[in-house]
C-alpha cells in the first residue's frame, strides 16, 4: 500500500508525519503546478469548481508516481464538496487508473462509518499490528506538527506586512516549515518550531503601518496558496496583515464536534449573518458574510473574499457581501478564482484595494 | 521652442495594446505634451517613441519626477529608472478627480481592460475590473472595424446614424462575432450592426464589470473607447445618466501617473529615460533553479552592462542579494 | 388579493399543489405569475449564479410592483432530497434587492422554509402561508381542505421511440427563455418531446440509487431526477435520443455531466445523448445547427 492525499496548504506535513510515524508508505503528491490544473481541466468541464480540478490533478500525479491508495476528507451537502470523492472516482476510473480509496468522514455519522468499514476492508489486511499500535502516536505527532505550522504561518502573516524585506519572511517561513517537516521527535519538533518563530520575529522591521484584512471564502480556496494565487503572500508584500479563521485544525475540531466553543462560535456567526441571510445556505456562505460583519466591528481595514468561479454558496455570499460592504462602510474585495493565469491582474486589484484602504484609514495612498 | 529646459512631471502608461505619455509642467500642472501610440506588443520601441516625442523640444525637458502605470509598469520603471509605480485603478482615479472633483463614478473601457471606480469625496472607495471574460473592450471594436472595413474613429458616427441597432449577443467575443457575421449575411445594414455592437458592448459592461455597483452621477468616462459617440449614447440610454467624456480620455492613466509624480515629495533617483534613445538596451533571462518556482528572472543590460533584475518571486535578485553568473 | 409567485417556480415539484391548496383555503386570491413590466437588470445584485436563478430574482422583483404580497418559499428539500443551495439564498437575495429600491419596499415577502415530501407537509405549509397572508384576518376556523388526489405519473402505454427525451432541471425544460427554444426546434424538425417530469419521481430516484453507495448518495433532487431519467431512457424505455439542457454555470449539472458522460461510454448500445448549454446569450441559429446535427445522428445518417 502506498497512500496519497490532496494538497491543502501545509496539511501535507500533517499527513507525512502521520504516515511516517505509523509506518505506512506514502507518496507525496507533486507541488500543485500548471500541469496539475490542466489535468483537472482537461478531464472535467468549465463549470466544475477549481478545487475539484486541482485535487483531481494532485491524485493523478500521485498515481503516476506510484501511489495506489487515495485518502480524501469527506464533506457534506449541500455544496459540491460532498460529492468530490464520488466524481473524482468516476473520472479516475474513466481515465483507466487502478486505485483504492479511503474517505475520512468529515462529519462522524453512522453512514460515514459504514462506508469507512467497507472501504477499509481490503486496506486493513495490508496493515501490520505495528501500524495499528502506532496510530494514536501518529495522530498526536501529526497534530503537534500541524499546530506548529499554523502558528508559524500566522506569525509570518503578521511579520511579512511590517518587514523591511518581506522576501526574507517568505524564505524563513519556507525554511521553518521544512524543518518542522523533517523533525523526527517531539523534542526536535519543539526546537525547530520555536527557532522558526523566533527567526521570524527577529527580522528587520520597516516603519510602515500595516493594514489588517480578514480573508473569507470557500474553504479550499482560502487555505491553498496554489489556488488563491498566493494571495496572503502578495498582500503581505503590500503591507497587509491577513487574518483568517480557516485553518486545517479548525475544520478538524469542528467536524469532530469535540470543541464546544467552536460550535458555539459558529452559532454566533450564523446569527451575525442573520440580517442578510436568514438560513444556512451551506458550506461557508453565511460564515463569509458573518466574518465580514465581525471584521467591521473589530476594526479591520477591509475584507478579502476569495472563491472559485461557479461556487454556488460563495456566489451568493459575494452578492450579499457587496451590500454588507456598503451598509457597514468597509471595503470588500471579491477575488473570483477561475482558470486563467491571473497574476498581474490580481496584483493590480490588490494594489488598488490597498490604496482604497489607505485612503480611508490614513487619508493618503501607498 | 523654449531656450531653457522646461521642468516636467512625467506619466507613462504602458498598456497591452498602446502606450500613453503625459508631461505636465511643474508650475501650473498644465499638460504640455502627450502621446498615444499603438504598440504591437514591444515595450522597448514604445518607450523609445515616448522619449523621442519628449526630446523633440530642444533642449529636452528636465524630468523632476516620473511615474509608470499600466500592465507594463514594472519594466517601464526599470527602463526609465523611477520608483513610482502605481496600478491603473488609482491613476485613473487621480485623473478623473482632477478634471471633475465632484465625480462619483468613473467608467473606463480601454484596449483589453475595463473598470468601474466608485468615488466619494475624491477618493476611490470601490472598484471592479473585468475578470472572467469581456465581450466588450476596445480590442473587440478594433477587430470588428477592421473586418467591416471602417476606421475605428468613424464607428461612433456610423453608430449614431442608425435608429435601429441590431441585437448582437454572445457570451464571449467569438460568439458575438459569429452573431455579427450572421447579421451581415442576412443583409442588415452596416450602421445598424455597428450600433448593435455598441449596444452589446455597453450591455456586457453593465452586466459584468459594473454588476451590482451603483452608478451615480456625475459620471466621468475615460479610456480609448470614450471617443466612440455611439458608446456614449448607449451608456446614457441604458443608465439614464449623463456620461462626461474626459478631455484626456485617451491618456487618463498617464495623466493620473503624472499627477501622482507631482505629489511625491521625496527626492527622486536620476531619470534615465532619454538614454533609451542613444544607448543599447537588452533584456535577457535565465531560469533560476534555487527553488521549485523556477522563475524566469529578467535582467536589464544597458550598453552591455547588467544593471537590474526583476521578475524574481523571492526578490533575492532584485534586492541585490543574489546575482547571475553566465 | 393579488398574490405573486414567479412563473419559474411553478415548474418546481409540489409548487402547483401548494397554489391549489392555497386557492382552496382562500378562493379570493388572484394569482400573478408574470409581471407586465420587467425591472432593469443592471440595478440588480443577483450574483453570478446560473441564468435560471437570475431570472427568478428578476421576475420576483418585477412582480413586486403588481402584487400586494409576494410568496417566495425557501425551498430546502423536496421528496427527501436537497435542492440546490441557491434556492436557500434566493429569498434573501430578493429581499436585499427589494430594500435597495424605494418603490416596493413595503410589499411583504412571505418565505417559509419548504421541506416537503408528503401530503401532510404540504398541508402544513399551505396553512403556514395562509396564516402569513391573512394574519390580520380574524377567521373563525380555517376552511377544511378537500381531499386532493394527485394523478399518478408514468409513460407506460406511450410509444416514445420517435420522441426526443429532454432531461434537466424542470424549471429549465419548461421555460422557453431558459431552454433556448429546443422543444420548439425539435417540433419543427418533426420530433415531439418527452421529459423526465413525466415519470414518477420515486421510480427515477430508485434508478439513481444503483449508482449510490453509503454516504455518497447523490443528494440533489434534480440530479437524481436527471440521472434516473438518463438510466430510464437507456434501460427501460428508449426514445430516439436524449438531450440534456444544462444552464451555463450550474454547479449541480457540471458534476452530473461528468457522471453521465462516463456512464454513457460504458453502456452497450446507448441511446444517443447530447448536452446543450443554455444561457441568457441565446443564439437560436447556434442551437438549430446543433440540434439538426444531433437529429442526423439519430436518423442514422451514414457517411459513405
Amino acid at each position: 500500500m502506498k497512500v496519497t492525499f490532496p494538497h491543502l496548504g501545509s496539511m501535507y506535513i500533517f499527513c507525512k508525519a502521520m504516515a511516517e510515524t505509523a509506518g505506512i508508505p506514502y507518496v507525496l503528491p507533486r507541488p500543485t503546478s500548471n500541469r496539475t490544473r490542466e489535468i483537472g481541466e482537461y478531464n472535467t468541464n468549465e463549470s466544475v469548481c477549481l478545487p475539484l480540478k486541482i485535487i483531481l490533478g494532485n491524485f493523478v500525479e500521485a498515481l503516476e508516481d506510484g501511489a495506489d491508495t487515495i485518502v480524501m476528507v469527506g464533506s457534506g451537502p449541500p455544496c459540491r464538496l460532498g460529492l468530490y470523492d464520488r466524481i473524482i472516482k468516476v473520472v479516475l476510473n474513466d481515465m483507466g487508473y487502478d486505485f483504492r480509496w479511503l474517505t475520512i468522514p468529515g462529519i462522524f455519522n453512522w453512514q460515514a462509518l459504514l462506508q469507512n468499514r467497507e472501504e477499509t476492508r481490503v486496506l486493513r489486511k495490508e496493515l501490520t499490528p505495528g501500524n495499528y499500535f502506532r496510530f494514536p502516536w501518529a495522530m498526536a505527532m501529526g497534530w503537534k506538527k500541524m499546530m506548529w505550522c499554523e502558528h508559524l504561518e500566522r506569525t509570518a502573516a503578521e511579520m511579512r506586512a511590517i518587514a523591511r524585506h518581506p522576501a526574507d519572511v517568505d524564505r524563513l517561513l519556507a525554511q521553518g516549515l521544512h524543518n518542522i517537516d523533517q523533525a523526527a521527535g517531539v523534542l526536535s519538533l519543539s526546537r525547530a518550531g520555536k527557532a522558526a518563530v523566533a527567526s521570524l520575529k527577529a527580522i528587520e522591521k520597516s516603519d510602515r503601518l500595516p493594514l489588517r484584512v480578514i480573508m473569507v471564502g470557500e474553504v479550499y480556496t482560502v487555505m491553498e496558496p496554489s489556488i488563491n494565487m498566493d494571495i496572503e503572500r502578495r498582500l503581505g508584500h503590500l503591507g497587509v496583515i491577513v487574518h483568517r479563521s480557516s485553518y486545517f485544525s479548525t475544520h478538524i475540531r469542528r467536524g469532530s464536534r469535540m470543541d464546544r466553543t467552536l460550535l458555539k462560535d459558529r452559532e454566533k456567526l450564523l446569527k451575525m449573518a442573520g440580517p442578510y441571510l436568514n438560513y444556512d445556505v451551506g458550506a461557508e456562505c453565511n460564515f463569509s458574510v458573518a466574518e465580514a460583519v465581525q471584521a467591521q466591528q473589530e476594526g479591520y481595514d477591509g475584507v478579502v473574499h476569495v472563491y472559485p468561479f461557479s461556487c454556488m454558496p460563495e456566489t451568493n455570499a459575494a452578492a450579499v457581501l457587496s451590500t454588507v460592504g456598503e451598509d457597514l462602510n468597509i471595503p470588500v474585495l471579491p477575488v473570483v478564482i477561475d482558470r486563467q493565469d491571473m497574476g498581474l491582474r490580481i496584483d493590480t486589484q490588490l494594489e488598488a484595494f490597498v490604496d482604497v484602504m489607505m485612503w480611508r484609514s490614513q487619508g493618503r495612498i501607498a | 521652442m523654449a531656450s531653457k529646459s522646461t521642468e516636467i512631471f512625467l506619466g507613462i502608461d504602458v498598456g497591452s495594446v498602446s502606450v500613453k505619455m503625459v508631461a505636465l509642467d511643474t508650475e501650473a500642472l498644465e499638460m504640455i505634451n502627450f502621446l498615444y501610440v499603438r504598440t504591437h506588443g514591444d515595450p522597448f520601441s514604445s518607450l523609445r517613441m515616448v522619449m523621442k516625442r519628449l526630446a523633440e523640444n530642444r533642449p529636452h525637458p528636465v524630468v523632476q519626477a516620473a511615474a509608470t502605470t499600466g500592465s507594463g509598469r514594472t519594466l517601464a520603471a526599470r527602463l526609465i529608472n523611477t520608483e513610482i509605480i502605481k496600478n491603473e485603478i488609482t491613476t485613473h482615479t487621480l485623473a478623473g478627480v482632477k478634471i471633475m472633483p465632484e465625480v462619483r463614478t468613473i467608467v473606463e473601457i480601454g484596449g483589453q481592460d475595463s473598470k468601474i471606480i466608485i468615488i466619494r469625496d475624491g477618493m476611490a472607495v470601490d472598484f471592479a475590473m473585468n475578470t472572467v471574460c469581456a465581450a466588450g473592450t476596445g480590442s473587440f471594436l478594433d477587430q470588428q472595424s477592421g473586418r467591416l472595413e471602417i476606421a475605428v474613429e468613424d464607428m461612433g458616427n456610423i453608430a449614431l446614424s442608425s435608429d435601429n441597432p441590431a441585437t448582437i449577443s454572445g457570451r464571449c467575443t467569438v460568439f458575438a462575432e459569429t452573431d455579427m457575421v450572421h447579421k451581415q449575411q442576412i443583409g442588415i445594414p452596416t450602421n445598424d450592426i455597428v450600433a448593435g455592437l455598441c449596444r452589446s458592448l455597453v450591455r456586457n459592461y453593465l452586466a459584468s464589470v459594473a454588476k451590482g455597483k451603483a452608478i451615480t452621477a456625475p459620471v466621468v468616462f475615460q479610456g480609448g473607447v470614450a471617443a466612440n459617440k455611439g458608446i456614449v449614447r448607449e451608456f446614457q440610454e441604458q443608465t439614464g445618466f449623463e456620461f462626461h467624456v474626459s478631455p484626456y480620455y485617451g491618456v487618463a492613466g498617464a495623466y493620473g501617473a503624472a499627477l501622482l509624480a507631482s505629489m511625491i515629495k521625496d527626492k527622486q533617483p536620476e531619470f534615465r529615460g532619454f538614454e533609451l534613445l542613444d544607448r543599447q538596451h537588452d533584456i535577457k533571462s535565465f531560469a533560476c533553479r534555487k527553488c521549485e518556482e523556477a522563475c524566469s528572472v529578467l535582467m536589464l543590460y544597458r550598453d552591455g552592462k547588467l544593471i537590474s533584475f526583476w521578475n524574481d518571486r523571492c526578490g533575492r535578485y532584485s534586492s541585490g542579494e543574489l546575482t547571475f553568473n553566465s | 388579493m393579488k398574490v405573486g409567485i414567479s412563473r419559474e417556480l411553478l415548474a418546481v415539484e409540489w409548487m402547483p399543489e401548494l397554489i391549489k391548496r392555497l386557492g382552496q383555503l382562500a378562493p379570493e386570491i388572484e394569482w400573478v405569475h408574470d409581471p407586465a413590466a420587467q425591472i432593469h437588470p443592471q440595478l440588480l445584485l443577483d450574483g453570478d449564479a446560473c441564468y435560471p436563478f437570475k431570472k427568478m430574482v428578476r421576475t420576483s422583483l418585477s412582480l413586486l410592483s403588481e402584487v400586494e404580497v409576494l410568496i417566495l418559499p425557501r425551498i430546502v428539500s423536496l421528496d427527501g432530497f436537497l435542492m440546490c443551495p441557491n434556492f436557500r439564498a434566493l429569498p434573501d437575495i430578493v429581499k436585499i434587492n427589494k430594500e435597495r429600491t424605494e418603490r416596493n419596499r413595503g410589499v411583504p415577502l412571505v418565505s417559509p422554509v419548504m421541506e416537503v415530501s408528503a401530503q401532510n407537509h404540504l398541508e402544513a405549509l399551505s396553512r403556514e402561508v395562509f396564516k402569513a397572508l391573512f394574519k390580520n384576518d380574524a377567521r373563525d376556523h380555517e376552511p377544511q381542505l378537500p381531499d386532493n388526489k394527485t394523478e399518478a405519473k408514468g409513460l407506460s402505454g406511450r410509444d416514445i421511440t420517435n420522441s426526443i427525451a429532454l432531461i434537466g432541471h424542470p424549471y429549465v425544460l419548461t421555460d422557453s427563455r431558459l431552454n433556448n427554444d429546443v422543444p420548439d426546434i425539435l417540433r419543427i424538425n418533426g420530433f415531439d418531446t418527452v421529459t423526465a417530469q413525466e415519470i414518477a419521481f420515486h421510480q427515477l430516484t430508485e434508478l439513481a440509487e444503483s449508482r449510490d453507495y453509503y454516504a455518497k448518495k447523490l443528494y440533489w433532487r434534480s440530479a437524481r431526477e436527471t440521472l434516473g431519467a438518463f438510466l430510464y431512457f437507456n434501460e427501460i424505455q428508449r426514445p430516439a435520443g436524449i438531450i440534456h439542457l444544462v444552464p451555463f454555470n450550474c454547479g449541480v449539472d457540471a458534476l452530473l455531466r461528468i457522471e453521465l458522460m462516463a456512464l454513457h461510454k460504458r453502456l452497450n448500445n446507448a441511446t444517443p445523448y447530447m448536452v446543450i448549454i443554455c444561457d441568457e446569450h441565446t443564439q437560436r441559429d447556434h442551437v438549430v445547427t446543433r440540434v439538426e446535427a444531433f437529429l442526423d445522428i439519430v436518423h442514422g445518417i451514414k457517411i459513405n
